[in-house]
């Protein structure tokens, strides 16, 4: 995983970032202090010192827990433990899967952090929160490893009705052993780019957390080395669109570590049409006719009768 | 010798409330619905409600609609701007046809001829026929007109800002509440097994048989008048009738209604335009489900249970002290600490906080329609209803304005344009400060101490010197002796006080 431009403009000293000095009572350096009991999906936080007008800025990645040993396998960098035990707070969310820990990066803004001693505790203000908590994986960090293609009988393809099969398998010429990290295959079914057009709730983000251009799953599937097929009836809350099929590889923990799909990089070739049901039905036509011309003859019949009988009164 | 006795039409009748010398009921009892006024209150709250949830029961659908239809973001704010552009005009008119077939048929009518709007919004099957039936289900939010219309010939003085403020505010509640009954009803019909884009089509059947149903209520049950109907009112000759064109025109020439329908656009369309946004962006910003959009989309809408009352109780309240200055006053800064919270909640990125200061916006802008509504009535005597119906159109004007500017296509983000719409709102709302009565001053001036400065000169300015030969400005002469209550604490201790009304909110 990687982690971008984080580096940048960092208190750093041997690849480790360094926090100033603080007087805490129960400060330890073992990186048991980052133990997770609370997940935190972050993608900023700010830190202000007790005491200390100096603002710093974090950004919090997930790690993953090697379960051989106890320590952290950290794929980017680690905080030195002294912050952490006193602010991961706050929240706790149902259930996560496996026991995730998250590392924060601090950057101090620009000021040079001697020894402080000053400070009494942190608090800890969020800066974003979202409200799914899931690895913040980036697409750009997947590698395409994986061959789909998807094979239908006629390029408009009705919803509920046709059918298109669906073969993937990893790529021949990538060295064995590519995908001994492979659990789970998710083959989803993604919008192409002319279907993404003024429509933000398809759009494509790079974070996968975030990105909305497959929303469809064809299969979930436990990954078996060796091409696999499937043959799938297109679903009926399908809407219209031109579509491209993709293929996720799942680790062990339900993240995302490569992909493949039938399309190219650009997505422009191989797409196909899919047409929604319309969802309506004669009976539905009908009801609303009917009702309609209820409606306007009860109010003309309402004013006969009021004419009626004012002419009544009248008389 | 004989006598003959002539029965006339004004024998005394028996009412439940307690009533003044034109029958109105000088008091307002919630919980009763005895005819012919709490009765009144509910039929036009009720009916009101369903137009409000039939011209919003789309909004928390469209993530369905607009995969059915393959609607692009621009066809969602093109639809969301004709949702609330037809009532613009269908308002002013509606104040002109209550003022000559009463508010009862009036509303009957409007509401029966939508309905069929809604029933096809089930069969739409394009993005244009989508924006066709929205345009006219937006009709029937003219229903406002005449509800307040209806409220203001059945209650008098002292009670009618409240009775206003609540049957405005607990039909604007049909807003929030579809946002709720919608994906609720959706939910029902797809669990019981339609498909996705079945279920929405059956669940519109739902606000178009309510919106039926409470026309047929007003027609069997409702009458426009405590003592009856237009009709036969009219026919025996117990109601005059006034000129339109001369009502019309002292309408359109004064200016303030012009200004308060300019600041109604940035509390009531506001209104209207978050009704409409509001569900999808919390759907696709915080990736929420539908129904907990839905749910927090209501949120909006259902605070005007107490917010837009408490505006209009606010208004008189400050009238109280303050008199007419005190409720521009109080309008113009609810209103615009109403447009403070809008530029926050665009910037506020964590669900909770959006959530709490959607809140409180929609407190401070829906008060701020309750506190125009206070000022309103004394625009103008003679020409109340078109006031009203000019306010009222200024409304879905700036809800139209807002959509086309930041909500239409993909130019702003959703953030970005509730943001500007924030800015927006604080900048319409400073012509308040150009509200200006000769009689009770405005904002920053005082009255005019000029000697022709009185209540008198002001409401009489709208009768010509034929007409009052006539007679005809009495009904104004009385208003104008009640609405000496507007100089607040100053008022004079030889003004009569012999007039017992506090505040004469017609």
């Amino acid at each position: 995983m990687k982690f971008g431009v984080l580096n940048q403009g960092f208190l750093r000293r041997e690849g480790k970032v360094q926090v100033p000095q603080m007087q805490e009572s129960n400060r330890s350096n073992s990186p048991e202090s980052i133990t997770p009991k609370y997940l935190l999906s972050l993608k900023e936080l700010s830190l202000y010192l007790w005491g200390v007008p100096h603002i710093y800025r974090t950004r919090c990645r997930f790690l993953k827990r090697e379960s051989t040993s106890n320590r952290l396998k950290d794929s980017g960098f680690y905080l030195n433990p002294p912050l952490t035990s006193t602010f991961f707070i706050v929240h706790q969310l149902e259930s996560p899967k496996s026991a995730e820990a998250f590392d924060c990066l601090v950057e101090d803004k620009g000021e040079s952090m001697a020894a402080t001693g000053l400070l009494l505790g942190l608090i800890l203000v969020l800066g974003c929160f979202s409200e799914i908590c899931v690895a913040t994986i980036s697409f750009s960090s997947l590698q395409t490893t994986l061959v789909v293609t998807v094979s239908h009988p006629r390029r408009l393809l009705r919803a509920g009705e046709d059918k298109i099969t669906v073969r993937w398998g990893l790529n021949q010429s990538l060295p064995a052993g590519t995908d001994s990290a492979y659990k789970t295959i998710k083959v989803q079914l993604c919008y192409a780019p002319i279907s993404q057009v003024d429509r933000a709730w398809r759009k494509t983000e790079e974070h996968l957390s975030k990105d909305k251009t497959c929303q469809f799953k064809i299969v979930k599937m436990p990954y078996t080395t060796g091409n696999q097929t499937l043959e799938w009836t297109i679903e009926r809350d399908v809407p219209t669109a031109t579509y491209f099929v993709r293929a996720y590889a799942l680790d062990a923990n339900d993240h995302e570590v490569a992909y493949g799909q039938n399309t190219d990089a650009k997505k422009t070739t191989n797409l196909f049409e899919i047409q929604a049901i319309s969802g309506r039905h004669v009976s539905l036509d009908i009801a609303s006719v009917c009702f309609s011309v209820f409606s306007i003859v009860s109010l003309m019949g309402f004013f006969f009768v009021e004419k009626r009988t004012g002419r009544k009164a009248q008389q | 010798m004989e006598i003959s006795s002539t029965i006339t039409e004004t024998e005394p009748q028996k009412f439940a409330l307690p009533v003044d010398s034109e029958h109105k009921a000088t008091e307002f009892h919630l919980f009763s619905s005895a005819a012919p006024h709490m009765r009144a209150f509910h039929l036009s709250w009720i009916s009101f409600f369903s137009c409000f949830v039939s011209t919003f029961a789309a909004p928390p659908l469209l993530p369905i609609i607009r995969d059915n239809l393959n609607l692009t973001a621009t066809d969602i704010g093109n639809a969301g701007v004709a949702s609330v552009s037809g009532a613009v005009f269908a308002r002013i008119a509606m104040g002109t046809a209550c003022d000559l077939f009463g508010p009862r048929l009036a509303s009957a009518s409007l509401i029966l001829l939508t309905a069929p709007a809604v029933y096809f919004t089930s069969i739409a099957s394009s993005p244009i026929s989508f924006l066709l039936v929205r345009f006219f289900t937006g009709f029937s939010l003219a229903t406002f007109v005449s509800a307040q219309f209806w409220m203001s010939s059945m209650f008098s003085g002292p009670v009618v800002g409240t009775a206003n403020g609540v049957a405005a505010g607990w039909g604007n509640l049909g807003g929030g509440a579809t946002q709720l009954i919608m994906p609720l009803v959706f939910s029902l019909i797809r669990d019981i097994g339609a498909v996705k884009f079945t279920a929405w089509r059956i669940a519109f059947f739902i606000p178009a048989l309510f919106q039926t149903l409470s026309a047929f209520a007003i027609l069997i049950f409702g009458q426009d008048l405590p003592d009856g109907n237009y009709q036969r009112l009219q026919n025996s000759g117990n109601k005059q009738k006034d000129k339109f064109s001369r009502v019309f025109y002292h309408g359109i020439t004064n200016y303030r209604g012009w200004i308060l329908a300019l600041t109604y656009g940035y509390c009531f369309g506001v209104e209207l335009t978050v009704d409409n946004i509001i569900a999808e962006y919390f759907y696709d910003r915080f990736n929420l489900k539908l129904h907990t959009a839905g749910i927090i989309a209501a949120s909006f809408g259902l605070a005007n249970i107490v917010s837009r009352p408490a505006g209009g109780v606010l208004s008189d309240m400050m009238a109280k002290r303050f008199g007419m200055r005190g409720r521009l006053w109080a309008l113009w800064a609810v209103q615009t600490l109403g447009g403070v919270f809008c530029i926050i909640l665009g910037q506020v990125g964590s669900l909770t906080a959006s959530i709490v200061v959607m809140i409180v916006f929609s407190v401070f802008v829906q008060a701020a329609c309750g506190l125009t509504f206070g000022v309103v009535p004394f625009v103008s005597r003679r020409s109340l209803g078109v006031i009203s119906g000019m306010t009222g159109g200024g409304g879905n004007v700036g809800a139209v304005l807002t959509q086309l500017i930041f909500f239409k296509g993909s130019k702003y983000s959703k953030e970005t344009g509730i943001t500007l719409m924030g800015v927006m709102i604080v900048c319409c709302t400073l012509p308040i400060f150009l509200i200006y009565f000769p009689q009770w001053g405005g904002m920053f001036c005082g009255p005019s101490s000029e000697k022709i400065a009185t209540e008198e000169d002001y409401y009489l300015s709208e009768w010509s010197s034929k007409e009052q030969g006539k007679g005809l400005h009495q009904a104004s002469l009385k208003f104008a002796d009640n609405s000496r209550s507007e100089r607040g604490r100053r008022v004079h201790s030889q003004t009569l006080p012999s007039n017992a009304t506090p505040s004469a909110n017609v």
